[in-house]
This record gives C-alpha cells, structure tokens and sequence, in this order.
C-alpha cells in the first residue's frame, strides 16, 4: 500500500467459512413476553410444584400417573396457545407492513410451522390420553405418529432460516453436518435399543429409535443454524434449544424404559418431559432471530463450525471403540448388531465429515482464486492510482453523514500540497477551514443525496497558487446498498480553462471585428447607393443638356456651320449618347447586386428565350429573317424569372449582336445534362447559348465577364462591356457558375448553370466599382 | 381643345427647362408654361403663401424628383394632401429610374412616371406624346373650385 493511502480495511479480520450473514426476517416479533404468557408460564411452575407436592406426599401410582398427565397436557396446551398467539402476531406484523419492504417483510412462515408442530404433539397427547384412559393404548399408535410431527414441522419452519443464503458448496457442506448429526444421534440410539430389544419387533424398534432420531436431528438443525447463522443464544431461542435437548433425553430414556418395561409415573423423567415441553413450546414460540456482529461469541461460533467434522471422526473414533468392546460380547447379546450399526454410523459420519471438507476446499480454493485476483486488480488499480496525472480522493461517510478524507493519491498531494498527519482523518471543515471546507462538504452532500456521480469544476487555492479542477465525484455503496465512501476524481483544467477563456476572448474580439466590418461595409454600401442616384440624375442631366443644345445648334445654326462642324456636333451627340447607356448599364449592374433573387418554380426558361428573340427579330425585320433561332422546348427551371430575362436577353442580344456582320446566322439556346465524374453528385443541367458569330480568342476568356472589358472595338460591335458582368453576377447570385467557349471568326458558346453552388455571401467585390472611363 | 390652361414645369435645371420648353414648342404645345424652380416655389403656386394667393391650377404638373429645397416626392405628398390639388394631373418627369423612386411616385398618386431621355430627338417624341396624351386626349378632373 502506498503511504498515501489510507484505506480501511475489511472487517473480517479472521477468516470465517462462510461470508457474512444479513439479518432476516423470518423469526420476527417481540421481545419480552405478554402477561398472557407469564401467566401461562407461572400456572406451569405452580403445576410442576403441585404435582412434585402431591408425587412426595401421596407417592400413588395411579395418582402419580393421573397428575403427570394433566400437567403434561396443561403444559402442552399452554405452549401451543402461545405459539398460535405468536404466529398471529407475526402474520398481523407481516399485513401491517410494518417498515418492511414488500416480499422482505417479516416471514411468519416458521411460526405457523411451530404452531402446526406443536399442534400435532398436542393432538399426539391427547389421543395417549383418551388411549390410556379407556386403556385401548396401543404402540406404536396413533399417538406416536402425532408426536414425531413436531420434529419435521420445526424443521420445515427453522429451514429457511438456515438455508436462506447458502449456495451452492457452502450449501451442500452445511446439509452435509446435519447430515452427519443425524447419523450420530441415530447410530447412538441404534446402539442403545438394539440390546434391549427382547420381545420387541423390528417395526417397534423403529419407531422408537425415530423419536431421539428426529427429536435430536431437529437439535442438529437448529445447532447448525445457531452456528452458520452466527445466532445470538438468548431468550426464546437459548430456552427452545435447552428445552429440545431435554425433550430428547427424557424421549430417548422413556422409549427406553418402554423397552426395559422399568417407566415408573411421577419420576425425574416425567420432570424432564414437563421442562423440555416448557421450555422447548415457550423457547419456540417466543425465539426470535438476533444476528451476531463482532467479537469472541463469533469467533468461538466459527471454530466450533470449523472442527465440526473433528467431532463426527470423534464420535465415530468412540462408536467403533465401543462396537469393537460389544463385539466381543459374543453372538446373542445383541453385540454384534450393536456393533454392526455403530460400524455404518462411524462410516456415515466420516464420510459426511469427508465430503464437507472437500466441498468447503473447493469453495476455498474458488475463493482463493478470486481473492488473487481481486489482488492482482488491487494492484493494477494501485498502479493507477499512484502513476495517474489526475487526483485521487477518498471520502469516508460516517453514520452522522459526516466525510472524512481517507486517502489521497501521490498526484493529488503534489497537486494540492495537504499535511497527511492532520488531512486523512479531517472533515472538510476541521482541514480546510469554516469558508472553504463547507463549499466542498456542499458536493459531497449533493453526491449522497442524488445517489449518483456528479460532475463539477471548483476553483481552489493550494500553496502553488490557485487552480480550477475538474472533480467527478462517485458514490461508493456498501452490500445494503449505503453509501459508505465517496471517491473523487480530479482533473487540473487550469490551463484548458484558460486557453478557453484566451478563445472566448479572441472569439468576441473577432466578432466585434466582424460587426465593425460589417457596419464599415454596410456604410460603403450606402454610400454607394447614393453614388449610384447622384450618377443616375446628376450625370444624365448635364449629358441631355449637351446632347439637347448640340441638337439646337444643328436645328437653329446649321446653315451657319460648315459641313464638318455639323459632324462634329453629331459626335458629340453620338458620344453622350454613349455615355447615356454606360451609366444606364452601371445603374443596372448595381441594381442586379443590390435586389434580393426571388426564386421561383417552374420558370418556363424556354418561353422567355422564345419572347426575346421574337423582340430581337422585330428590331430588325430584314435581318431577323436571315437568323435562324433555335430554342430547346420545355426548359423549367428554379430562378428569379425577371432576373433570368436580363441573363437571356443578354446572352441572346450578345449572340445577336455578334453575329450581325454575317449573311445567316444560327443562334441556339438549349440545355444538356452533365454527369458528374465521380457519381458523387446528381447530373446537372447546363444551359447554353449558342452562336456561329464573331466569336472570340480563348486566350481572353477570362477577361469576358469583367466589368467594363471588350474583346471587340465600338466600331465593331456596340457595347458598354458592362452586359456579361451583369449576367455573371445574376447567375453568381443564383448559385450557378458560367463559362463562355469560342473561338475567333467560329462562334461563342456561352454555358450556365442555376443553384449548382451555394449562393455567395455578397461581398465587398459584389459591388461596382467606381466607373473608370474604359481604356 | 384647352389651350389657355397653364401647365406648371417643375425643374431647377435651367438647361432641362430650356430643352423641355423647346420641346413643347417643336411639338406646338401652345399652353403657357410655368416654371418653378424648386418643391417650395410649386407648393407656394399651387397653394399660395400667406401674402401671395394661388396661382391659377394648371392642366399638368410636369415634377422632377431631384429637387432643391423639398423634393419631388415631398411635393407629390402635400399636393395629395391637399384637397385643391387632389385631383391634378401629375406627371414624374425624371432622369431616375431607381425603382424606389416609381414606387414612391406611384404610392402618392403620380399619374404617370416618365424618364426622361438623354437623346434630344428621343426627348422631343416623349415630350410630343405627353402634350398629346395628357392636353388631348386625357379628360382632366374637374376644377374643384368650381364645384365649390
């Protein structure tokens, strides 16, 4: 053990046979007796003075016979009346439920099997007595069967008091000793009958050796449970077995006497059967189960357990001495049938006393392994206990409720840093003092009441400086289920509670940073939106003026202007035009990023591309016939349908557009289904606008859906640059990805999808940039 | 038809009403013209001042929205307020095309919501259908004074 812990030891400190016993509840009821019973029992002595009275002054047979009758029967009577009393009570403190749980209530079973026994001898009584007085007695009769009852019924009843917890081996070696008593007393009364046999026969013979053979049997019993049960011997139970060992004797002498033909009324035997009915009915009837606890009653009750098998090779030692001795009496002494019963009862008894040795080695042996193995454990869990990082507390709950330390492990005493001398023994308080302690001894108090571990952090302040440990804390319960110890587990979480406070901290910090940002973002973006009003009226304005007055000039002045200078005024006109649909195209762009996408189903996308072109081809009737659209029926999808028409009308007028310079044109929208590689994900539809146009270099794809970027110049095609960034960023906001293919002078592909990602966050790139002239 | 009925411009850009009356006059609008140069000189005229009676109520407003002084959308508010121009015919005349603002404008009972275009030639065409539409063709609300 290591010197840190100080755990406290088993109570067994001598090895006993059999483990110990819990108290039970199947010979209840009071101590004391009633004033009934004293009464009855005060009539039983003034009895047993009259009859000895009336035996010495009279000495007549008849009245002699007469007077032991009658205060046998009394006596008989008396004891069962009292052990019916005892048995109601017992039922009464079973339905009454008294504190007892259901089904482990006072068992008044073994009463009623006294009542029943005693019962039965009463009856026995009372047929001898009718038997002698009409002196149609007869033997063995009806009276002898009623009398041998009272053994088996007691015995029946006292059963479960011995055999209750007994299993297995520990059961078989106990049966085994009353086996081997009731061999003892039989051979001893085989030895005595049997040279007394005479004109007796053999079923007689029998029936008298089965009163000390049953009546003795049943002390055998009731000893064993005295010794296995560790039986306080007082009051009704002392008195019972006294009472039963005088019945058996006055038994056992009359039956012989019977045989000897030399019974005389009014003698000590008679005595003796009226104090074995009294004290054994009485004993029985009042005993109640008192379990032993400590100390030399014990201790002197486990050794006699222990040499029990001594006193059956003894006995058998003596049965085959004596045999030996009446053997050589010769035949027709009844020696040799003497001897040969006391041969098989010495083999009996050794055989018994053999079999209960070797069945309690094997039980010892089972329990020698599973104490080296509850060592080889103890010492893993040493192990643990001296090597883990983690602290170790054991609690003693006292029967106040009060805890005391009882160990600590060497991690904790580095941990915690307590004085052994004063710690293990200390309630909380008494060590740490009437602030502290009580916050602890509040856990513990907590632990016992829920029955169950807790978990709890406690910051506490050792000499080292102050740490936060991680206690669990579980109860330890004893057989009867009582919370005896409580252990607790503890783990320094200083550092992780510091680190976490450290990331809780920095966590708060970066959302502070993130809402400033935000507030910082939100502010760009209304002043952005402001910048996007002031360009849409303030911009324009100026441009209609310049436009409006050029006009004016050229309508008022023209005759006065040369031909050039009318040219120019038209460029100036052309140019704020322009400018008039860059800003127009900007404003749309910032509208794009700035709305909310209303998805909706079943957007019919082929209808809408089907409207577009027709609008395409009615602005341009003579080329419009030159242009052959083709567009894919039944195209259904989930978007924003107006936001989905700028992407179409977009993408088609872009196709339009581009293919302008060509005789005929071929422009498609459609739709195909892309399979995903790795089958990970469902296919995906993948949109597409198709031309044969002007087409462009690859090598500036990426550049396509740049704001304000043109592959082509103005005198090419028109265009703002501004048209394809919009379209990307209504498919960017409806989850989609879009990539344009193509080639110079072959045609463009342009390629969509809607919801394959999730939608961005709008960032800070989501929004326009200032409005750079174009380079 | 109604040729004497003033119609009431409201616009601080000198340039625009410039262009806005040459308009008118290309188109032959020959009602009289009134300019106001903010949302304060507008409400004054059609409500009057303390020292200064209302003017006469014109068949149309033409209102901007960008406005020195109340804006546009504040003027369309009191003149709905108003039960002597409830009824007016009003007509946003605007270079903005935020959909707030048409919102707005609609919310208070515009009567119509027009952008103004950068092209002069574009300009003239809008102007030459309002004049037809609204002097025309619209049958104005009868004149709550006189009902009175």
């Amino acid at each position: 053990m290591c010197a840190f812990w100080h755990s406290p030891r088993t109570e067994h400190t001598e090895a006993s046979i059999f483990p110990r016993m819990h108290p039970s509840f199947f010979l209840p009821g009071r101590s004391g007796l009633s004033p009934l019973e004293r009464l009855l029992l005060g009539l039983a002595a003034l009895a047993l003075a009259g009859s000895a009275a009336v035996h010495f002054v009279r000495g007549n047979p008849r009245l002699d016979e007469a007077v032991d009758s009658a205060r046998w029967t009394f006596e008989i009577f008396s004891g069962l009346a009292v052990a019916i009393l005892r048995w109601r009570e017992a039922v009464f403190l079973r339905e009454s439920g008294s504190d007892a749980e259901a089904g482990d209530g006072p068992c008044p079973g073994p009463r009623g099997c006294f009542a029943l026994g005693i019962g039965a001898y009463a009856a026995g009584q009372l047929v001898w007595l009718v038997g002698s007085a009409t002196g149609t007695l007869s033997f063995p009769g009806p009276s002898d069967a009623l009398f041998l009852l009272l053994p088996p019924f007691v015995a029946a009843g006292l059963f479960p008091v011995l055999d209750r917890e007994l299993r297995g081996k520990q059961r078989r070696a106990v049966w085994l000793d009353v086996a081997g008593l009731v061999i003892m007393v039989a051979t001893l009364a085989v030895a005595l009958y049997v040279p007394n046999q005479g004109r007796f026969g053999n079923g007689t013979l029998a029936v008298l050796v089965l009163y000390p053979v049953l009546f003795l049997g049943l002390l055998g019993q009731v000893a064993m449970t005295v010794l296995v049960r560790r039986l306080r011997l007082r009051g009704g139970l002392l008195a019972a077995i006294v009472g039963l060992g005088l019945l058996s004797a006055a038994w056992l002498q009359w039956n012989l006497g019977f045989l000897k033909g030399t019974l005389v009324p009014g003698g000590a035997l008679s005595y003796l059967f009226s104090f074995g009915h009294i004290l054994c009915f009485f004993g029985l009837a009042t005993a109640r189960e008192t379990v032993s606890g400590e100390g030399a009653y014990v201790r002197w009750l486990d050794r006699l357990h222990r040499l029990l098998p001594l006193l059956f090779v003894l006995a058998a030692g003596v049965g085959v001495a004596y045999g030996v001795r009446r053997f050589e009496d010769g035949p027709g002494t009844g020696g040799r049938a003497v001897a040969f019963s006391l041969y098989a009862g010495a083999g009996a008894m050794v055989l018994c006393a053999m079999l209960r040795q070797v069945l309690l080695l094997f039980e010892q042996d089972r329990e020698l392994a599973a104490e080296q193995r509850l060592r080889e454990r103890e010492l893993y869990f040493q192990a643990i206990f001296e090597n883990t990082g983690d602290l170790i507390l054991q609690l003693r709950v006292d029967e106040r409720g009060d805890f005391r330390y009882c160990g600590i492990n060497p991690a904790g005493h580095r941990l915690i840093g307590v004085d052994l001398a004063r710690f293990i023994g200390a309630t909380p308080s008494e060590y740490f003092g009437p602030v502290r302690g009580p916050v602890f001894e509040a856990n513990y108090r907590r632990c016992v009441a829920e029955g169950r571990a807790i978990q709890y952090e406690l910051p506490i302040a050792p000499p080292s400086g102050s740490i936060i440990l991680e206690t669990n804390l579980v109860p330890i319960r004893d057989e009867a289920g009582r919370i005896t110890h409580l252990l607790a587990v503890s783990r320094n979480v200083t550092a992780q509670k510091n680190s976490l406070d450290a990331a809780k901290a920095l966590n708060a910090q970066l959302e502070q940073r993130i809402a400033d940002r935000t507030s910082e973002l939100e502010a760009a973006y209304r002043e952005m939106e402001a910048f996007s009003y002031s360009v849409s009226h303030d911009l324009r304005s100026p441009l209609r003026g310049i436009n409006g007055f050029c006009n004016a000039l050229i309508e008022d002045f023209g005759a006065l202007l040369p031909e050039e200078g009318r040219r120019y005024l038209d460029r100036v006109r052309d140019a704020s035009r322009r400018m008039a649909r860059i800003i127009d195209d900007l404003l749309a762009l910032s509208r794009v990023s700035r709305s909310a996408v209303a998805p909706a189903d079943g957007v019919n996308l082929s209808a809408l591309a089907l409207r577009i072109t027709e609008t395409l081809r009615a602005s341009a009737p003579e080329r419009g016939a030159k242009v052959a659209f083709a567009v894919s029926l039944g195209l259904v999808d989930r978007c924003d349908p107006r936001l989905m028409e700028h992407v179409l009308e977009n993408l088609l007028g872009n196709a339009w557009k581009y293919t302008g310079r060509k005789e005929a044109a071929r422009i498609e929208f459609g739709c195909q289904l892309e399979r995903d590689e790795t089958g990970a994900k469902p296919p995906r539809r993948v949109y597409y606008v198709k031309d044969d146009g002007a087409g462009f270099d690859m090598a500036f794809a990426g550049k396509l859906f740049q704001n304000f970027q043109r592959l082509h110049s103005q005198a090419e095609f028109e265009g703002t640059g501004v048209g394809l960034a919009i379209v990307a960023r209504i498919i960017q906001r409806h989850g989609g990805r879009i990539w344009a293919e193509g080639a110079v002078g072959k045609g463009a592909t342009f390629s969509f999808t809607l919801g394959e990602e999730p939608p961005s966050v709008p960032s800070a790139a989501a929004f326009p940039a200032a409005p750079h002239p174009a380079p | 038809m109604n040729c004497t009925t003033p119609i009431l411009l409201v616009e601080d850009n000198q340039d625009d009403v410039d262009l806005t009356l040459r308009a008118f006059r290309k188109q032959g609008v020959a009602n009289p013209v009134i300019v106001a140069k903010d949302g304060v000189e507008a409400v004054d005229y059609l409500h009057g001042t303390g020292a200064q009676p209302p003017g006469e109520l014109p068949i149309l407003v033409l209102l901007d929205i960008n406005l020195p002084k109340v804006g546009g959308i504040e003027v369309l508010r009191r003149l709905r307020e108003n039960p002597r121009t409830k009824l007016l015919n009003v007509v946003i005349l605007t270079s903005s095309k935020e959909e707030e603002d048409i919102v707005a404008s609609y919310s208070l009972g515009a009567n119509s919501y027009i952008r103004k275009p950068v092209d002069f030639d574009q300009f003239v065409s809008v102007v030459g259908h309002l004049g037809l539409y609204w002097l025309l063709i619209n049958q104005p609300p009868p004149c709550p004074q006189k009902e009175a």
